[in-house]
């Protein structure tokens, strides 16, 4: 044991896996590190001097957003699961195929949708996005032309509306004049039926059948 | 933010305008899934779509929730949309809960003159709404909604901030006087009536009758 050295002065094979401090890059790190504090703290003593709120270090380096905070697209179909029962891939994991709401961009998943809604709206998630926390300010302009197509739309939909109505009206018609029809037919041909049976069976009424009626009254014999 | 008013908004009746939906309430816009599923980022031009698809108008309901109706109302508070806009919001007339709530939001953040001369002309809009509110469902017609908005204090469970009376405003010139304005767009529309149905005229002047459509 005692030529081996001190603990730290040990040169066994066995932990040559380990990796070696690079002391000149980690060296080259905190320096930096340090700086980039320094900055900061010099920053916010300037702010706070203008009585402003102290900026927090940052936590990552997402690229600076681009875009003004979006309105999103599709609708979120928070009860599109409801009351179904899912299988669950990877319990006890993270990521995707977890039970309750994901969140792709941000991988991370939510137990319910009121937790997932406050994500999806959160500066962290806008963030991520590449989005602020700004809206855009709708010009006179966009609300007038956004107004003439509602208008339109409403026209178009509430004709196309009238139309269905009146082309499934005409259609039921159509169909009670057929059944109508056919009825009448199947009328005319059970008539027809008992007037040729009588006019076999009874050769006593043939002037009567040939003058197109089958005597009055009961046809009965 | 998603609950913060918009930067740059100018204070309302000397506060956030925001704050004029009080807090109680205010925390249960802010709470509610409405809020945050469909308010989420509205424009004054997104935000059309939503006031169109609204089946009725109302302060809070049931369980103390808020309607989306009230939702709207704290979202034009917090993005504070130009004046024009809301005049514009105000003069498609075939979307009458759009109406409603310009109209709420005028009465709450406009100057008294203009309150009156944009909200009096309302009073011959006779279509119905639905009501909603701790009490169910009720119809009220528009012109009585514009009427409470005029006169009562608290309206759709939101106290309307101070209104100066239409006499004072008057008497110092600043308003004209209400029936001879009235007079005047009724006769001018009497003796258009026969000839046309009023409705295309409707999109040009605010004086005009609205009927059920
Ligand atoms: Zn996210």
């Amino acid at each position: 044991m005692a030529d081996k050295g001190g603990a730290y002065g040990t040169k066994a094979a066995d932990t040559d896996f380990r990796k070696k401090w690079d002391k000149e890059e980690y060296a080259e790190r905190a320096k930096k590190k340090d700086q980039e504090e320094r900055e900061r703290m010099q920053e916010n003593e300037e702010r706070m001097k203008k009585g402003k709120r102290p900026l927090k270090g940052r936590k990552d380096d997402l690229p600076k957003p681009t875009q003004l905070m979006q309105q999103r697209e599709a609708p979120l179909e928070l009860d599109k699961n409801l009351g179904k029962t899912m299988v669950v891939q990877n319990p006890g994991g993270k990521g995707p195929g977890q039970p309750g709401f994901y969140c792709e961009t941000c991988n991370r998943t939510y137990k319910d949708s009121v937790g997932y809604l406050d994500h999806i709206n959160s500066r962290a998630h806008l963030r991520a996005l590449g989005q602020t926390t700004k809206i855009e300010r709708s010009t006179l302009a966009q609300v007038q032309a956004r107004i003439a197509y509602l208008r339109e739309k409403t026209k178009e939909a509430a004709s196309a509306k009238a139309f269905d109505f009146d082309q499934r009206l005409a259609e039921v018609r159509e169909k009670e004049r057929e059944i109508r029809e056919n009825k009448k037919a199947e009328r005319k041909a059970e008539k027809e039926k008992a007037r040729l049976a009588m006019i076999q069976d009874d050769g006593d009424s043939e002037m009567a059948a040939l003058m197109g009626f089958g005597g009055f009254g009961s046809t009965k014999k | 933010m998603a609950n913060t008013t918009v930067s740059g908004a100018t204070a309302i009746h000397g506060q956030n305008p925001q704050f004029l939906v009080e807090t109680v309430i205010r925390n249960r816009i802010y709470e509610s899934t409405y809020w945050k599923e469909h308010c989420f980022a509205l424009t004054a031009e997104s935000i059309i779509d939503k006031a169109i698809e609204v089946r009725f108008i109302g302060g809070v309901y049931g369980n103390q929730k808020p309607t989306e109706f009230l939702c709207l109302l704290l979202k034009l508070l917090q993005i504070q949309p130009e004046k024009e806009i809301l005049v514009e919001y105000l003069r498609a007339d075939e979307f009458k809960y759009l109406r409603a709530l310009a109209a709420l939001y005028i009465r709450m953040t406009f100057r008294a003159v203009d309150v009156y001369e944009l909200l009096e002309p309302l009073l011959k809009d006779y279509r119905k709404l639905r009501l909603r509110n701790m009490s169910g469902y009720s119809l009220v017609f528009m012109d009585e909604f514009v009427y409470s908005l005029l006169t009562e204090e608290r309206v759709c469970d939101i106290i309307m901030p101070r209104l100066a009376k239409r006499q004072v405003l008057e008497e110092n010139g600043e308003l004209g006087p209400r029936k001879s304005r009235l007079l005047a767009a009724m006769q001018g529309d009497s003796d258009q009536e026969d000839k046309d149905s009023s409705k295309s005229r409707s999109t040009n002047t605010m004086d005009v009758d609205v009927k059920e459509s």
